[in-house]
């Protein structure tokens, strides 16, 4: 073989390498030529990810492209999809894209599922978050009279002290030194950047959590607990159905555990408490159910993949009884490597490790 | 698809922010392809494609992008991508 090609390190290294390309692009399959053009593009490749990725698209903007280009209109996808309001609701971003029509449009349109299966706002989050807003300021409004301090004061009585919840923090099977810290990053990329900085819970959280009890007295919280919130539900409100009341409640015992814990000392309860689909409770059991590893040997890829499950268990679980389905895996593997993404955006590890483990399956046991 | 040249679009994102959209649509579409040969191409690729050589060229409004294919070892070659004067 005459593939001896040199590493491509710096732009004229690429240059040259995408002008040799070039010159053997029609080179024809088993020739000599044709073994340097793939190990020329696949280094040319992977220079041009490490020096600039390009943002995924959201799901919709790639279901447009594709429409687009390739002549489809908005009836075409009614048709598919069964319902004119279904198709005018997804293309206006007013309800997601579900699992079934990601299939009719893999299987009709030979779009890929794993571009349609990303995360992504619709237009009625963005509504709650004006929402959200309106009633911060609202909010703000009673912080001057003293009204906000008064509410949670009222749902602090009769929660657990800073004594019960030492004597409760209890319960881990794995300690935190013990879990590689590409699993810890893994967990806070996708749960809580602001772990390390925050008190327990965001300040906007708090100034939501009292407007919704004002503004919408008995309607369900929105979402985007810290990892501290998620932990004082667990430890301390399991079995309380959300409510606006709950998510208050959950502050006060975030503050409380933040009093009482260290902050490693709550990731640590944390991952050895949370719920990771099927019978896994806890980091030691979900890495045994999905990878049959301890914790210390899992890779990056199967950190991310354990740090996308919390938030929707059962929507990303894969393997352990499940039945094998490839909308599921595509739809599992998008949300770790929005994982794998966010911890590179975050600089928790490099653009290039993220794309290396981005490019492993996701291998469970069946 | 092995996807080269895909620095073309990151300049042309820079030059030409509108465009981001569009283009990180089709870096996705090109890295996601298996196309067998020419008609996988002009399924996806039907109403915005001209072929003019060995090349294709796809008209996306805001820009023109260029690729170039050898179908059998799966490399998509991205030759150009000019934002529309």
């Amino acid at each position: 073989m005459t593939t001896m090609v040199k590493p491509i390190r710096s732009d004229d290294d690429h240059r040259a390498a995408l002008a040799e390309i070039d010159r053997l692009l029609g080179a024809a399959p088993g020739s000599a030529d044709a073994d340097r053009l793939e190990v020329l593009c696949v280094l040319a490749a992977d220079y041009e990810r490490r020096r600039q990725t390009l943002d995924a698209p959201d799901p919709i903007e790639y279901l447009t492209f594709a429409m687009r280009a390739q002549g489809r209109s908005q009836s075409d996808l009614a048709a598919l999809l069964g319902s004119r309001s279904r198709a005018s609701e997804v293309l206006n971003r007013r309800r997601h894209l579900t699992t079934e029509m990601i299939g009719r449009l893999v299987r009709g349109w030979s779009l890929a599922a794993g571009p349609l299966s990303a995360p992504y706002d619709i237009e009625g989050s963005l509504k709650r978050t004006v929402a959200r807003v309106t009633g911060a300021l609202a909010v703000t409004a009673m912080l001057a009279a003293g009204a906000v301090a008064a509410t949670f004061w009222a749902y602090g009585r009769g929660l657990a002290t800073e004594t019960e919840i030492a004597a409760l923090a209890t319960g881990v099977t794995v300690p935190l030194a013990e879990i590689p810290p590409h699993v810890i990053k893994a967990f806070l990329a996708a749960e809580d950047q602001d772990y390390y900085r925050h008190g327990g819970y965001s300040p906007a959280a708090i100034l939501r959590a009292a407007a919704d009890n004002v503004l919408s007295p008995g309607a369900k919280p929105a979402g985007g607990a810290t990892i501290t919130q998620q932990l004082a539900k667990n430890l301390l409100l399991a079995g309380e159905a959300p409510s606006v009341e709950r998510k208050i409640r959950e502050i006060v015992l975030a503050r409380r555990l933040e009093a009482t814990l260290s902050k490693d000392r709550i990731l640590e309860l944390y991952l050895n408490r949370i719920y990771f689909g099927g019978p896994a409770w806890g980091i030691a059991a979900a890495a045994r159910q999905y990878f049959g590893k301890a914790v210390p040997q899992l890779d990056l890829a199967e950190g991310a993949y354990l740090a996308a499950l919390p938030k929707a268990p059962n929507d990303y679980r894969l393997g352990d009884g499940m039945p094998a389905d490839a909308l599921r895996e595509a739809r599992a593997r998008g949300r770790r490597d929005w994982v794998l993404a966010r911890m590179a955006e975050a600089g928790l590890i490099t653009g290039s490790a993220a794309q290396m483990a981005q490019r492993e399956p996701i291998t469970v046991t069946r | 698809m092995i996807v080269v040249g895909s620095s073309l679009l990151a300049a042309c994102i820079a030059r030409h922010p509108p465009a981001a959209a569009t283009l990180r649509a089709l870096s996705a579409v090109l890295v996601h392809a298996e196309w067998a040969g020419p008609d996988d191409v002009r399924r996806d690729f039907g109403a915005v494609m001209t072929e003019i050589g060995g090349a294709i060229v796809l008209d996306l409004g805001q820009v023109l992008v260029t690729l170039k294919i050898n179908h059998a070892l799966g490399i998509v070659r991205i030759a150009g991508a000019e934002e529309r004067i």
